[in-house]
């Protein structure tokens, strides 16, 4: 408008149009202005959160206390304390010279360390960790009557492991800060291992706080494992008494229930106590859990999977003969002996000498393929998923690189690499119908509410037909009955299985150790309806004690009877077969029945009301029944019959803990002395042999049998006052 | 026809108006919420500064609505130019005689009250200015009669200034004498010739007063120098930064907790970041841009020379000491203590701002009667 009159050559508009060159020159700065606004406040808002946060607050990080740890009948394996730590604040400290004689002495730790600490140029320095609750009584009574300042409490948890060495390479261990370093402990670390909660304390650019939040540490989940304390232990002192006999280095066994994969006991030897720190390199390896952390060879248990392969592909027939050659055979210019000259053998025989002749033929028969995938197929090469850590994959030779010398190791178990735990799974599926099932040692997890958050399905699959298994299970307890494996032959109780003896390799010389073996056993019981498998495998038994039957199979036959007694299974044969079974025969073994266990499971509310009944009706004073309430005075009977003058308890509380291993209803008796320590003796007529002599090992009596069939007659009478370790007899007749 | 136009258009630009209320409004709020927390502790009462600031935005509103209602011809008149720089040099010579407050000549304290003469200067400088290029506007290319006269007094001004140890004010200045010297047609190589002996200055000062090299390293890498050199702009990002998008909402603030200096005063804006975020930032940037485009706007529809620069030198001047302040809070230009127009505590800053917004106000009530 202005523009188009005379007046627009005046300076004015002139100057007016400049103005705008500003005007964009300023609208670019605040543009430029804009863009630094977005590239701090959104990305690199994070970033300078991050900062502002650091600076702004004074975190500290609050422990939270692991969850526990339980067996399959809730006792506590694993559970967290309350402990305290000592902390200095160096500046607070008056005479630290004389302190630190004091505190050293109460601490046992170094005056120099700790005058080093008391002297530290730090706010807070830590002086001793997770201290015992009489160091800590001791330590606060001395700052109390000597007016220590600068000394300074912190609650912290530390794990404690009840049972010390009981079950110890299955629960594993903590490190400093509570974690998980080994076992379960570690598997299920972040499960068990709670949430950490904080303190947070906001403050000024002085120091001085302004805001607080806090934030609770959340206990962490519990595990309820598969173990049964009880057979864990029992277990252990078994493997421990085998490994000692045979003078071997160590040894391994574990025990699942083949229907469901629930791993009851794993032990190996050494052991060692969680409960104590590892104060040397080297003792973190001797707390790997070989039964699933280390392959070894297994040399002829692995017979199992061949036999079974080639009988359910039908290429072999379980009445089939096979030619043993006088037992040697050649396989790519090796020869391969057998333990005796074998001519033709069935099957069965075969595997009841342990052939390694027919094995390798009828290796050859399933050829190359068949073979790998069968072994496959039986869950080798590859980890287990048990719920451990550091599981072995094992290997399987000859999948890359196969050669005719295969056949003369895969058949017979070598050349293949396997963890115990693989070969108990492997042998069960022969218990199992067929059907392979994982093992697994966490049965559930549950949160601090009590709510199952987690229960374990293991996961199954068929490996060979109902049929083979059943063939199978005949063949083997064949090798119990008569062939290698005579001595894991069980009283009572019908039993299958496979003996193992391999070379160890000696990977100093790249060969097989001539004279160091490991000896195995992996079987299950009772043969027609097995309710445990375990395997035992013992370390280098000193030199001819070292074949699995000699070695393993009593271990094996002192775990499983154990195991199925715990168990309450019923016996299932009589053995009027045995050699023993007519003369008579002296127990004078005393089982773990004395054992710390039997006392907790008996100190719930429930038996003390039982008891306290118990107490009234007969008259026992108080201190009478309590002194007496010693484990071996309390037996348990499946029967349901008993005499009267022993009180019969429809006990809820001990039948309920184990009723879910057994069907039959049964009764508790608790037999009651007048004394000191003196027992009654229990009503054994009209039981088997096979329950008689339970009922007296349980109380600890020596006893001798005379006949078979059912008890018709006892001495002494039933309720008569017996001492521990008294002798009785027992007559038996077969009642038609 | 000239009082009829005043009385019908009443305080000019409405949207300049509502631009300025609303930033010196929303400063009082910030003022508050920076200030509170430190008020309280130093002062025991934490309204203190607030209080101030209520008070002078009060006293500058006033002075802007008087600024408004006088016509701004009524400043084209030498005796009140040379009386607006005889009082400005009088303030920043008596503020050099006075004892330093923090090391700085800026303020005059008298107790309950403080002066900055700067602002005077500031103020004075443009009014000089726009009188004197309208009054040489036929020989503005004459060097002796225009150019040589117009660097030696706001030279002199602006050297009194820097006397005082208020390099950001003396750039601010500089910056607008620069820009009406160039729009008012002043030729462009006069200026080159006046910034050639700065070149060698600015070496010497950067990288010979020892403490100003630190400075400028700092600057390039404040991280580097958190603890030290880099502490301020260290903090005003972390400030700025952790505020996001959104903020952490009004005085949920937490570096103005000691941890960032000067958290009421000029690096206000850092606490609007961390507290309203990039909304509330970027929407401060978007009013002063809003404030500029209205402010020249009045320039450019002013009926004569003299109220065009005038509403140029003010606009500029408010502007670019706006964007400045948030370019050294966002470390965009090294560290220089220069208040946030309209929203930083100071009470000499905001109303002479509002004198100078008044008088632009004043500018803009011609842009009705020259379209008519």
């Amino acid at each position: 408008m202005i523009g188009k009159t005379p007046q627009a050559i005046n300076p004015l508009s002139a100057v007016k149009k400049r103005t705008i060159f500003f005007c964009v020159v300023l609208a670019l700065w605040a543009i430029g202005v804009e863009a630094r606004l977005v590239q701090y406040q959104i990305f690199k808002h994070e970033q300078m959160a991050n900062f502002a946060e650091r600076q702004q607050q004074r975190t500290i990080k609050t422990t939270p206390k692991r969850g526990s740890i339980f067996d399959r009948k809730g006792r506590e394996l694993a559970r967290s304390l309350e402990v305290d730590s000592v902390y200095v604040a160096p500046n607070e400290i008056k005479d630290p010279d004389i302190l630190a004689k004091s505190l050293s002495q109460i601490l046992s730790l170094s005056e120099d360390l700790v005058l080093s600490r008391l002297t530290a140029k730090k706010v807070l320095v830590s002086l001793k960790r997770k201290i015992t609750d009489e160091e800590a009584k001791i330590l606060r009574s001395e700052i109390e009557s000597k007016k220590i300042t600068g000394i300074h409490f912190v609650t912290e948890t530390k794990r404690f492991y009840p049972k010390d060495e009981v079950g110890a390479y299955v629960l594993g261990f903590v490190g400093i800060e509570e974690d998980g370093a080994a076992g379960v402990e570690r598997q299920y670390d972040r499960h068990i291992q709670g949430r950490s909660g904080f303190v947070s304390v906001e403050t000024d650019a002085h120091g001085r706080p302004f805001g607080r939040f806090e934030k609770q540490p959340e206990i962490g989940q519990s595990l309820v494992l598969t173990i049964d304390e009880q057979i864990q232990f029992r277990t252990e002192k078994a493997l421990h008494e085998a490994v000692a006999n045979v003078g071997a280095k160590g040894g391994t066994a574990i025990i699942m229930k083949p229907k469901t994969g629930e791993i009851l006991a794993m032990a190996n030897l050494p052991g060692f106590n969680p409960n104590l720190p590892i104060t040397k390199g080297d003792e973190l390896k001797n707390r790997r859990n070989r039964a699933v952390e280390d392959a070894y060879e297994p040399g002829s248990v692995f017979k199992v999977i061949t036999y079974s392969a080639a009988i359910d592909s039908g290429l072999l027939k379980p009445t089939d003969q096979i030619d043993c050659q006088g037992g040697a055979i050649t396989i790519a210019g090796h020869t391969i002996k057998d333990g005796g000259r074998y001519g033709t053998l069935t099957v069965g025989e075969a595997i009841e000498v342990s052939s390694n002749v027919a094995a390798i033929k009828t290796g050859r028969k399933l050829g190359k393929d068949l073979l790998l995938e069968s072994i496959k197929n039986f869950g080798f090469g590859k980890p287990i998923g048990a719920g451990l850590p550091g599981e072995s994959p094992g290997f399987v030779g000859g999948t890359k690189n196969w050669s005719e010398a295969s056949f003369g190791a895969l058949p017979i178990g070598y050349q293949v690499g396997v963890t115990p735990l693989q070969i108990l799974a492997a042998v069960s599926v022969v218990a199992n119908n067929g059907e392979w099932i994982q093992p697994h040692i966490l049965k559930q997890i549950v949160s601090t509410t009590g709510d199952v958050v987690f229960q374990t399905e293991p996961e199954h699959r068929r490996v060979i037909s109902k049929s083979t298994a059943e063939a199978m299970k005949t063949i083997l307890e064949g090798v119990v009955v008569k062939g290698t494996a005579k001595k894991a032959r069980l009283d009572g109780y019908s039993a299958a299985g496979k003996t193992g003896t391999a070379h160890k390799y000696d990977p100093a010389t790249g060969r097989y150790a001539p004279t160091r073996y490991y000896a195995s056993f992996c079987g299950f019981a009772p043969v027609n309806n097995p309710e445990i498998a375990v395997i035992v495998v013992i370390d280098e038994p000193r030199l001819g004690l070292h074949h699995g039957g000699q070695a393993a199979a009593p271990a094996f036959k002192q775990i499983a009877e154990m195991a199925l007694r715990t168990l309450n299974i019923a016996p299932d044969e009589i053995n009027s077969d045995y050699p023993e079974s007519d003369k008579p025969l002296i127990i004078d073994e005393h089982l773990p029945i004395e054992d710390d266990f039997g006392m907790e499971e008996f100190n719930s509310p429930e038996i003390q009301e039982i008891l306290a009944k118990y107490q009234s009706t007969n008259s026992l004073t108080e201190t009478d029944n309590q002194l007496n309430l010693s484990s071996k005075n309390i037996s348990t009977d499946k029967t349901g019959k008993n005499s009267k003058n022993v009180p019969e308890l429809k006990g809820s509380a001990l039948s309920n803990r184990e009723s879910s291993d057994t069907k039959e209803s049964r009764v508790a008796i608790l037999t009651f002395s007048e004394g000191d320590g003196s027992l009654v003796m229990p009503d054994l007529r009209h039981q088997g042999m096979r329950t008689a002599l339970q009922r007296c090992r349980e109380l600890g009596l020596k006893v001798t049998f005379q006949g078979s069939g059912e008890v018709v007659e006892q001495f002494p009478a039933p309720g008569t006052a017996i001492s521990p370790g008294a002798e009785c007899k027992v007559v038996l007749q077969k009642i038609q | 026809m000239f009082r009829l136009q005043l009385a019908e258009t009443g305080y000019g630009d409405r949207l300049l108006l509502a631009t300025t209320v609303g930033l010196v409004l929303f400063g009082v709020l910030m003022v508050y919420s920076a200030s509170a927390v430190m008020a309280q502790q130093e002062y025991n009462s934490q309204f203190y500064f607030f209080s101030k600031q209520v008070f002078a935005a009060m006293l500058g509103f006033l002075s802007m609505i008087a600024v408004t209602k006088i016509d701004y011809k009524h400043l084209k008149n030498p005796a009140i130019v040379y009386s607006l720089i005889f009082m400005a040099v009088f303030f920043l010579v008596l503020v050099l005689l006075l004892p330093p407050v923090k090391g700085t000549h800026r303020f005059i304290r008298i107790p309950g009250f403080s002066f900055q003469p700067s602002e005077l200067a500031k103020i004075s400088l443009v009014v000089f200015l726009a009188y004197f290029l309208e009054k040489r506007a036929g020989e503005i290319r004459d060097l002796k009669r225009t150019f040589i006269p117009v660097v030696i007094i706001s030279g002199f001004l602006m050297g009194m200034v820097l006397l005082g140890k208020d390099l950001g004010t003396t750039l601010i200045m500089a910056l607008v004498t620069g820009v009406m010297l160039i729009v008012s047609g002043i030729p462009l190589r006069y200026m080159g010739v006046c910034i050639l002996p700065v070149i060698p200055l600015l070496y010497w000062q950067l990288f010979h007063v020892a403490y100003r090299f630190e400075r400028l390293k700092a600057f390039l890498d404040p991280w580097q120098y958190a603890r030290d050199e880099g502490f301020q702009v260290v903090q005003s990002l972390i400030a700025v930064g952790s505020g996001g998008v959104k903020g952490l909402g009004l005085s949920q603030g937490k570096q103005k907790l000691f941890y960032l200096p000067e958290a009421h005063t000029d690096f206000i804006y850092a606490v609007i970041g961390e507290e309203l975020g990039l909304i509330g930032s970027a929407i401060v940037v978007l009013l002063f841009l809003l404030f500029l485009w209205r402010g020249i706007r009045s320039a450019r529809h002013a009926p004569d020379m003299f109220g065009c620069m005038l509403a140029l030198g003010f606009c500029v001047m408010i502007v670019s000491q706006a964007l400045f302040n948030m370019s050294v809070v966002l470390s965009l230009v090294p560290a220089k203590g220069i208040p946030l127009p309209f929203i930083s505590y100071g009470g000499t800053s905001i109303i002479f701002s509002l004198i100078a917004v008044g008088i632009i106000l004043n500018v803009s009530n011609y842009i009705n009667s020259e379209n008519s």
